[in-house]
């Protein structure tokens, strides 16, 4: 059996919007192992959820995969038809979205909506699938599940939106869960409380996780490894540990920077400055330091991403390898 | 349901007001006409003179029936269009969504003179009486009118469900549901439908009122005993009271209406605060 | 504004639609190179070559090429043509009055509610516009029959009740439009920096309203001409009409002339004889149809440049 659940390499997904292409994900790798929650970290528009996305090929209509495979359980989703994706979905992988609030429908009552995958999925009876729904309802933290199940989403408030959305992700106790900033519409203070929801999944039934955040925070609570992705590409990866002890890429280093510290005594926080990567495209070569400069012709990596340490990986290069200079 | 008495006296009271202001102002302004003096219960049509009570009654279920029956239908006929559309490519959707426009452009006068037509040009060519086209002695006829009065708000409740539509198919809860792993067909009858036809009820009073209007030259292109003919054809307290057995419930029903959408805005404001 | 409805092609095609049919209705008998009065002139009878009778009126399109005629033996076609350039200018006419008197009354009193409009408001919703009109245009009419006055009076009275028949709708409509303008926090702004109230109306709500006003002309153009088809079906014309008594002597027909030549008056007249003259009802009606088309195109064109402006 392999070990990684999910494999990406190479990925590169491409809009068009009005005969113009964009790509919004470029030579992307990433992989899971089993048993492992590993986060992806980056700003708004980085990719992080197309990338989750095309895992469950669900981009939207105008967009699509050029190039990459993305491999799950052992088998390449990409070249899977519809129908077949449709049996995945769901089933093994499944996705908690980061906007609760619209992600129920508001015309349907809970209960239903939690049981629609079950009822798709596992073919079981009506009897049955209500009192499967309690007991999800339950599972994720519902003291009177028999009451949310009568409830339509506009009577519950965002954090019970967001746990309902849990509920119908694990109804089918898929191996990998994808979770797509699930606590970003949330109070802080539902946060943990969310987070440890899909922790507790993830123990119990020994799946794994893919977290999509901007918040280090998080990352540093529940992922096992972690991947900094920035403008499409992924610019460092490594375990947690070595992330936060050994940051090499400057914009991990601005992340990790950012996060407030009481015990150096800082009076203001640290930002990064966003005009430094508002330029026409990500270059990694901005960031390289003198010691990682190479001549292309001299560059052989299989990826450009480069091993700092063992283990440990970083982007300094666009795709082209070009020459890359630091004045 | 939600529904205020009060809210519905105050317009009811508005209403009574206008319709008198609009019963009265023809002879205030160009004179009392002393030279066609009649019952007041009676109206004339080409000098012949009838009397408002009871037939009223009669007429006023003949015309409702129409109305209703063409809504209905039309609402059906509107929602098994969009979906067929729903299955159709792409470019294909643009053109019916052309068409639409084009369609909805034909003046209702348009459609029931072409209609009338159309089933004369067959009763003539092939000796098949598809519908009567008018009122055979006392035989009010139901298929032709119905028919008619249904084409337009059927048009209109189709463009308006697709574009609808269409914006309901980017919302997330149906990205959620592709994520579970439902397929399309199954997401778009019975999520995306649902929600669409809750939609629909915000546009009932610009459809009541247009078919109200179009009622009206379908009962008089086809020559029908209805409320609307009485309408016409009456003057003074006559043609206040017949505006008034209209008025009434159609007001109701948009209170009912109104006050449950005024509801569900609400709803959203405070979520959206 | 009207530069980016200039982008539009829709809006383009129906503003040039209506363009020329105008133009062409204006100078038809130089563009045809036909005589004016020769092909509006009445035909008795049909003869064929030898001088035998061999119809009467209506004549079928067959006959009477391009579209028959109607049961006086006048063109269709030239008639509609020639009508073109009446109903167009009215439905203009009466749709920028209708707007004009609106926004008027409403800028002379922004603040009130208009009750007594509102309650009429409220009333015709139920009514169809075309009853409403007849029951005014009716009592004028017998008024008219009793002491006879001017056709330029006649006109302007019919003119004027049609456009009043649609002006509280849109006093309703610009009143709440009016209200919505001056709850933006901009226009709060300008009050707080010690405008003038009539500065703030004309520097910023009118130039607010204008987009909107366009839309609603161009849509109340539309209503006008459904109005005129719907009140022309019930004979009555703009411009009066006189009685001609049609039929033999066992059966007289009377039937309605209109003296002026718009469209609605073309379908009234043959209203009568719907089924054995079709085409004399058709030929009018579907040139409403595509009048009412191009206009749509030209409000889609609106709608799209309002979008875009919000986006």
């Amino acid at each position: 059996m392999d070990q990684h659940i999910l494999q990406i390499k190479n990925l590169r997904v491409s809009f068009n919007k009005n005969k113009q292409k964009t790509t919004a994900v470029n030579d992307v790798s990433l992989q899971i192992e089993r048993g492992q929650t590993v986060a992806l970290i980056g700003e708004s528009g980085s990719g992080k959820s197309i990338t989750s996305l095309s895992v469950l090929q669900l981009l939207p209509s105008n967009g699509q995969v050029e190039k990459g495979s993305i491999t799950f359980d052992g088998n390449e989703l990409l070249k899977k038809p519809e129908k077949e994706m449709r049996e995945i979905r769901g089933n093994e992988i499944s996705m908690i979205f980061q906007d609760a609030i619209a992600s129920l429908n508001p015309g349907m009552k809970v209960g239903l909506q939690i049981t629609e995958g079950l009822k798709y999925h596992k073919l079981v009876s009506k009897e049955e699938l209500k009192s499967e729904a309690l007991q999800l309802l339950e599972q994720v933290g519902f003291k009177n599940p028999a009451q949310i199940y009568n409830q339509y989403p506009d009577q519950l408030s965002g954090g019970m939106k967001q746990r309902i959305l849990i509920a119908m992700a694990i109804s089918c106790k898929p191996k990998l869960l994808i979770a797509d900033e699930p606590t970003t519409a949330l109070d802080v203070t539902i946060q943990r409380q969310v987070l440890d929801l899909i922790e507790h999944y993830k123990t119990d039934l020994d799946a794994s996780v893919l977290l999509i955040t901007h918040d280090f925070g998080v990352v540093a609570e529940y992922a096992d490894w972690v991947y900094v992705m920035l403008g499409g590409h992924i610019v460092e990866s490594a375990d947690v540990y070595t992330i936060f002890k050994n940051p090499v890429h400057p914009y991990t280093k601005a992340l990790i920077g950012s996060i407030p510290n009481p015990e150096n005594g800082q009076e203001r926080l640290k930002s990064i400055q966003d005009y430094t990567f508002e330029d026409t495209g990500y270059d990694g070569r901005k960031f390289a330091p003198a010691t990682y400069t190479y001549e292309s012709s001299s560059f052989d990596a299989p990826s450009s991403l480069i091993e700092v340490e063992p283990m440990h990986y970083v982007r300094f290069y666009d795709d082209e390898r070009k020459v890359v200079a630091i004045g | 349901m939600n529904f205020s008495l009060k809210s519905y006296l105050k317009r009811l009271r508005s209403i009574i007001l206008g319709i008198l202001i609009i019963g009265i102002l023809p002879a205030l302004l160009f004179g009392t006409n002393t030279q066609v003096e009649q019952n007041v219960w009676e109206y004339s049509i080409r000098n012949l003179k009838y009397p408002l009570f009871p037939d009223v009654f009669e007429k006023y279920q003949y015309s409702m029936t129409i109305f209703f029956a063409a809504l209905l239908s039309g609402l059906v006929a509107a929602l098994i269009l969009t979906f067929f559309t729903t299955l159709l490519p792409r470019f294909l959707q643009r053109i019916v969504y052309g068409l639409l426009t084009f369609l909805e452009s034909l003046p209702d006068l348009f459609i029931v003179v072409v209609l009338q037509f159309t089933v004369i040009y067959i009763y003539q060519s092939t000796g098949i009486l598809v519908a009567n086209i008018s009122n055979v002695y006392n035989n009010p006829i139901y298929l032709l009118p119905i028919l008619t009065l249904a084409i337009l708000p059927t048009i209109q409740l189709f463009k308006i469900a697709l574009l609808l539509m269409k914006d309901e198919q980017h919302k997330p809860y149906v990205t959620v549901a592709r994520a579970m792993g439902l397929s399309r067909f199954y997401i778009t009858i019975v999520h995306v439908f649902r929600n669409i036809l809750t939609s629909l009820v915000q546009y009932y009073k610009t459809i009541f009122v247009f078919m109200l209007s179009n009622l009206f030259i379908v009962e008089y292109v086809f020559n029908l005993n209805g409320i609307m003919n009485v309408l016409l054809y009456t003057k003074g307290v006559a043609f206040m009271v017949t505006a008034l057995m209209i008025a009434i419930p159609f007001s109701f029903l948009f209170e009912i209406a109104e006050s449950n959408t005024i509801k569900v805005n609400k709803q959203e404001e405070e979520e959206a605060a | 504004m009207i530069l980016k409805l200039f982008k539009q092609p829709q809006a383009i095609i129906g503003f040039l639609f209506i363009t020329s049919l105008l133009i062409f209705s204006f100078y038809w008998p130089s563009m045809l190179d036909v005589d004016k009065t020769e092909a509006l002139k009445l035909q008795d009878f049909l003869y064929d070559d030898d001088g035998r009778i061999i119809d009467a009126p209506p004549y079928s399109p067959s006959q009477v090429p391009p579209l028959g005629s109607d049961m006086f033996g006048k063109h269709i076609f030239y008639q509609v043509i020639d009508g073109a350039k009446y109903t167009i200018l009215i439905a203009l006419g009466i749709a920028l009055f209708r707007i004009l008197f609106s926004v008027g009354i409403t800028l002379i009193n922004p603040k009130s509610n208009f009750s007594f409009v509102n309650d009429i408001v409220q009333a015709t919703l139920y009514l169809p516009t075309a009853i409403l009109a007849y029951i005014f245009i009716n009592s004028l009419i017998m008024k008219q029959s009793m002491e006879p006055m001017s056709t330029i009076k006649l006109i302007l009275l019919q003119c004027l009740i049609l456009i009043g028949v649609g002006v509280p709708p849109l006093i309703s409509t610009f009143s709440n439009e009016i209200k919505a303008i001056l709850k933006k926090d901009y226009i709060t702004n300008t009050f707080a920096l010690g405008s003038k109230k009539v500065y703030v109306y004309y520097k910023h709500v009118l130039p607010e309203l204008s987009t909107k006003l366009v839309l609603l002309f161009a849509q109340q153009v539309v209503q006008t001409l459904i109005l005129m088809a719907h009140l022309g079906v019930l004979a009555i014309f703009i411009g009066g009409s006189a009685i001609v008594v049609l039929g033999d002597i066992f059966a007289p027909m009377p039937v309605a002339i209109p003296l002026a030549g718009e469209w609605a008056g073309i379908i009234g007249m043959n209203f009568a004889k719907i089924k054995a003259a079709p085409w004399a009802i058709l030929t009018p009606l579907t040139f409403f149809a595509m009048l009412i088309f191009a206009l749509n195109l030209i409000i889609q064109g609106i709608q799209n440049c309002l979008e875009t402006n919000k986006s």
